[in-house]
């Protein structure tokens, strides 16, 4: 008699948890198209910011030299000639309050072409004045050696945001480090 | 219809979930940042709610209640990525700037309390209404008080600048210690409103 007990209760939970599984999975077929077209979008329009000479990118498989390092991606830029322009690298450094996802362009020059943060969970006020254009415009120009000061910036320092250095410290370590990742795809081209 | 007047009154004021019930404090504090942060946690709260509490009603004859809170969280948590998927595709800044506490609805006690209350009790209809009721009054206390917030921690209002240049915005308001003080402040105008309210009702 127990034992039927347990079977019932199991049953109508198996139930009401398939009739929920199902609906999500129609819920689920209708916005998945539209949300991987969106997230493209949104990484396109991130590389197109980074890299404005640019005009189609293609991702390559390149293996970073460090494992615990920032790079999630890295895409290859041409113009609009085929010619290829740059590297744009998809860096995902530790913030304050979590995972900064940044787009990060850097030229055959080895020079930053532009920095664009496309998600962050920094502190509103502090932090997240990183996603700032007018302060990622600072990057653009720079070269390797990046270092964060708390006074103007000049050369290749970079002024940190107010009362951020963690997050200062995060984009600016990302960067570096997408320079230090171009600087070796470009001489393993040399080989 | 008064019935649904006095349901409303009651979610909005009487027993609004956050001023006097004092529940779902945490998506309160983390969400009310900015209002168009407050009023999107606000809505999808409210709809969740209503679906939840809509489909808890018409089941309720149907769930054991040994297995009823495991029912309404597999409910609450279906309607709950609903929202989310529907934010992603069609509102994604919006999505964005929420992050991770539209997945948290599902544990918001608000809805489980609606639900375990109030549900699981009364007919399909009375409890739809509870739904908006409890919505709307989390929507009004979580707008009031990320307008505050975002007046005095960035000087806008949905963006857009009130002050002028020469406001120094007070970012304490916009961090966690300044949303306790500020929800505190909120919560005594608003006991000390209704308390006076009570006693000229009284005095009558």
């Amino acid at each position: 008699m127990k034992d039927n007990e347990y079977v019932r209760l199991g049953g109508i939970l198996l139930a009401i948890t398939a009739a929920v599984a199902l609906l999500l999975g129609v819920f689920n077929n209708m916005t998945a198209d539209i949300i991987a077209a969106t997230n493209a979008q949104k990484q396109l329009d991130a590389m197109q910011a980074v890299m404005p000479s640019a005009s189609s990118f293609q991702e390559i498989e390149a293996e970073p030299a460090d494992e615990d390092g920032d790079i999630d991606a890295v895409f290859d830029a041409y113009d609009d000639g085929g010619a290829h322009v740059g590297w744009c690298f998809r860096m995902t450094p530790r913030g304050y309050g979590g995972e900064i996802t940044m787009m990060v362009g850097v030229d055959r020059e080895l020079a930053i072409t532009g920095v664009d943060i496309v998600s962050h969970s920094e502190t509103p006020g502090l932090g997240a004045n990183a996603d700032n254009d007018e302060w990622l415009s600072q990057f653009s120009g720079k070269t390797a050696g990046l270092t964060v000061v708390k006074s103007s910036a000049d050369g290749n320092r970079i002024e940190a945001v107010t009362s951020a250095t963690i997050t200062s410290n995060a984009v600016t370590g990302a960067v570096d480090e997408a320079i230090a990742f171009a600087s070796a795809l470009l001489e393993k081209e040399g080989e | 219809m008064s019935a649904f007047v006095k349901q409303l009154k009651e979610g909005l004021l009487t027993n609004n979930p956050i001023l006097v019930q004092l529940i779902g404090m945490c998506p309160t504090l983390a969400t009310s940042t900015s209002l168009k942060n407050g009023i999107g946690m606000g809505l999808a709260v409210t709809f969740v709610l209503m679906c939840s509490n809509l489909v808890i009603s018409l089941l309720r004859r149907f769930i054991p209640s040994k297995i009823r809170i495991a029912a309404y969280i597999v409910i609450i948590a279906g309607f709950v990525t609903i929202v989310d998927l529907s934010l992603q595709a069609w509102l994604p800044d919006l999505s964005a700037s929420l992050g991770m506490f539209i997945p948290l609805i599902v544990v918001n006690c608000i809805i489980l309390a609606r639900a375990e209350a109030f549900a699981s009790k009364n007919a399909p209809l009375p409890s739809l209404v509870d739904g908006l009721s409890m919505g709307l009054g989390f929507t009004a206390a979580i707008s009031m008080l990320s307008a505050v917030r975002e007046l005095l921690g960035s000087g806008t209002i949905l963006g857009i600048p009130v002050f002028g240049s020469g406001y120094t915005p007070i970012i304490m308001a916009i961090l966690p210690a300044g949303g306790f003080l500020l929800l505190g402040i909120l919560i005594a105008i608003f006991q000390h409103l209704m308390n006076r309210r009570e006693k000229k009702e009284a005095s009558k």
